[in-house]
């Protein structure tokens, strides 16, 4: 053996260099800590970025409770003073705020979305690698590839002290990123007041339902477009009704429900009943949802579902997974 | 009666339609009087002359159109037919049948163009650009300046 192999060996079997390479622990232990939150409270600045559109800055507060959810407030800054979006659960009701609109919507909280926490080992090939510094805190990094070609691929960076999720992708079949959320400037064991999380008295604010119009708005969205509209049961934390308008085509309204959470929108098409949809040259996947077969496409920022609801054809359309769209999907009513 | 009054009677004579007794009382009358019974002899030189012209050849379909024409006023005049029967003979002619076609497929191609119009499909492309242009204009916060994010980037690092 040569002075200089010897030199290595020695080198590598040295308690330093072991020391600089901790051991990795098991990615679906890494995972299951990351979906299920931290065990302490934190508020933090975090970007959102989608596809190649500008950040989006909120302010982050989360406290963790034994009963449910967490609780967690978000506020979006407004591009103009006196504006700014505000959402914010106690884990059982949610409540959101436009300072722009001065219009408040409320409702139950939305449970967490079955789509990793319960499928994630199904749905995905995790494997975990070190992830470097994000916010200024050494994390892992998590690669979940999926297992069908129809589904979005994500990476995780996760810390490694409390499991919070410092930096989410969403990954595009082509390696583009469609939505990335990442977190700067964390504190953890911030002691928050409770009402932080509790909807505010707003004076002279318009109220909405926060995931569907009332009846009178139902009634008008229905006798314009010639059909009655369906709405979902179920979305995504944060996100509520912000309005539903008509598209017209040739002699056909097609509703358009818009939803957003301050930063992300999220749009529900219904067409009118044995409407056909011409989908072009886009390159498109079957899935297989509750109510039967549908498709699904991915553009350069966003995830489109499509499927049939008796005769009804229906599509979705927000920078998502594909777990996620079909959860919102399935709960289409 | 003057000889005015003489006239039908005069004009019966000639065409041999007067009875026994008519034809003594114009032969009396004519023998006696000059203008009547030369009216007379001019009906019956006319008469003479009229029965020697030729009598003109009737057209050869003459016979089977008059009885087609007879056989359609006797159609029209049948008031007792039942609805079905005189659908039938409408039916049974060629003009009706000809309008029966040209409407159904006046029919089938306006019920085609509907269908068509209505199985026109929407495009996706449709949604896609109606989605894009709530996400760019209706979702309200502020955008942070450009290359912002970028910075964060580069405060990563791996160990």
């Amino acid at each position: 053996m040569s002075r200089a192999a010897a030199c290595l060996i020695l080198l590598a079997s040295s308690p330093a260099w072991a020391a600089a390479k901790p051991a990795l622990p098991e990615a679906a232990q890494v995972l299951e800590a990351a979906l299920a939150g931290p065990a302490v409270s934190f508020e933090a600045t975090a970007y959102v970025k989608l596809g190649k559109a500008r950040s989006k800055k909120a302010m982050v507060r989360c406290s963790p409770s034994s009963e449910h959810a967490a609780s967690c407030r978000r506020e979006f800054p407004g591009a103009k003073a006196g504006a700014g979006f505000i959402t914010a659960t106690d884990g059982a009701k949610e409540w959101a705020f436009d300072k722009a609109l001065n219009r408040v919507w409320e409702g139950p909280a939305s449970a967490p979305s079955r789509s990793l926490a319960q499928e994630a080992q199904a749905r995905y090939r995790v494997s975990l690698s070190t992830g470097g510094k994000v916010a200024g805190r050494l994390t892992w990094r998590l690669e979940l590839q999926p297992r069908s070609p129809a589904a979005l691929g994500r990476r995780l960076w996760v810390d490694r002290e409390h499991g919070l999720i410092l930096k989410d992708e969403a990954v595009l079949p082509d390696g583009k990123v469609a939505l990335r959320t990442r977190f700067s400037k964390v504190t953890f064991g911030v002691r928050h007041d409770p009402a932080l999380f509790r909807p505010e008295p707003v004076a002279g604010a318009g109220r909405s339902g926060r995931l569907s119009p009332g009846p009178e708005e139902t009634a008008r969205i229905g006798s314009e477009a010639g059909f009655e509209p369906r709405f979902p049961s179920w979305l995504p934390s944060g996100f509520v009704f912000a309005g539903a308008d008509l598209l017209p085509y040739k002699d056909k309204k097609i509703v358009h429900c818009r939803y957003s959470d301050g930063a992300v929108a999220l749009s529900l098409f219904q067409s009118p009943p044995r409407a056909k949809l011409d989908l072009g040259a886009k390159e498109r996947r079957e899935v297989r949802l509750a109510s039967g077969l549908g498709f699904v496409s991915w553009t350069e920022d966003a995830g489109v579902l499509g499927w049939s609801s008796g005769e009804t054809r229906l599509v979705l359309v927000a920078p998502m997974g594909l777990e996620t769209l079909s959860a919102v999907a399935e709960s289409v009513r | 009666m003057g000889c005015e009054g003489w006239t039908d009677l005069l004009s019966a004579y000639a065409d041999r339609e007067t009875s026994p007794e008519e034809s003594a009382q114009v032969e009396a009358h004519a023998a006696g009087c000059r203008s009547c019974g030369r009216r007379l002899a001019i009906m019956a030189k006319s008469k003479e002359v009229l029965s020697r012209l030729p009598l003109p050849e009737a057209p050869r379909d003459l016979k089977e159109a008059l009885l087609r024409q007879a056989a359609r006023v006797e159609g029209q005049g049948r008031t007792g037919l039942s609805f079905a029967e005189r659908l039938a003979a409408w039916l049974s002619g060629s003009a009706p049948r000809y309008g029966l076609a040209f409407g159904l497929a006046a029919f089938l191609l306006v019920g085609l163009w509907i269908e068509r119009r209505q199985d026109e499909p929407v495009p996706l492309d449709l949604m896609l650009s109606a989605h894009r242009q709530y996400a760019e204009t209706a979702v309200s916060p502020a955008s942070v300046p450009a290359g912002a994010d970028e910075e964060l980037e580069e405060e990563e690092g791996d160990e």
